[in-house]
């Protein structure tokens, strides 16, 4: 979860002032921003539909992704804490096949929102506006990969 | 009936085993992650169309993806507040994978 200060900066991340992430473990071939146990709602594929939360989350405040990946700024972060909840709200507006090498499956565009909080060690907060997001990619679907994908 | 005794039997050996290989034996029940990388590197992908965006291997189930953007209330530790614009890259994994031990578990994961 990123926050860029007057415009976003996708190329440069000039902008990037927070970046809220679980972190890479272990560094850095490890798995990547994962964590277990969010609360997840039964998916509906068909209807494009699943809700995704967590409260009270720990992760890490990296300021920005470059520093994420590559830990270059001293501190390389702090301590944060984050709640969130991610909605995929449907309708889906096309399905296609899985075409990464080594998966198969099938994955259909929808559409998401979200509310989200976080604070770091350093006593900044942060609370998000429900009102007013862009999904701007959303996808559901199955996938099989490494030996299931056989 | 057959899993059960191999379940017991396997408890039971565990006492007799040298504490050196039970060391060495790694017995998470944690995913390993997707041998796709960027940068020849991080074990993950860019999502998109048609791209497989679990960051675990080894891995069959339901998969999600959220960037959403929009803005919020920023109140920085000298107390000011300022609105700052977000984009996430929210994604969930629920399903079976392999897991580090070698065997097949049952579980959820967010992408946060």
């Amino acid at each position: 979860m990123d926050l860029y200060r007057g415009q976003y900066d996708f190329t440069n991340f000039s902008t990037q002032v927070h970046d809220f992430d679980p972190g890479i473990d272990p560094y850095p071939g490890g798995l990547f921003w994962t964590v277990p146990k969010p609360t997840l709602s039964p998916v509906e594929l068909g209807r494009g539909t699943a809700r995704m939360s967590m409260a009270n989350l720990a992760l890490k405040d990296y300021f920005d992704i470059p520093n994420a990946l590559f830990r270059f700024e001293l501190p390389v972060s702090v301590d944060a804490n984050c709640s969130f909840d991610v909605e995929w709200t449907g309708p889906v507006a096309s399905s296609g096949p899985v075409n990464t090498p080594g998966s198969t499956g099938e994955l259909s565009l929808t559409k998401a929102k979200m509310t989200w909080s976080a604070t770091n060690s350093l006593g900044f907060r942060y609370q998000s506006n429900p009102s007013g997001t862009t999904s701007a990619f959303a996808q559901l679907g199955r996938v099989q990969n490494g030996v299931f994908a056989d | 009936m057959g899993s059960m005794a191999s379940v017991a039997g396997a408890a039971l050996g565990v006492g007799l085993l040298p504490t050196s290989v039970l060391a060495a034996k790694p017995m998470s029940s944690d995913p390993k992650p997707t041998a796709n990388t960027v940068f020849d590197t991080f074990h993950v992908t860019f999502f998109g169309p048609g791209v497989d965006p679990s960051s675990i291997g080894d891995f069959n189930g339901f998969v999600g993806v959220a960037d959403v953007q929009g803005t919020g209330t920023a109140t920085n530790p000298d107390g000011s507040t300022e609105t700052l614009l977000f984009d996430t890259d929210m994604r969930f994994m629920s399903g079976v994978y392999v897991g580090l031990d070698g065997a097949v578990h049952k579980g959820t994961f967010g992408f946060v």
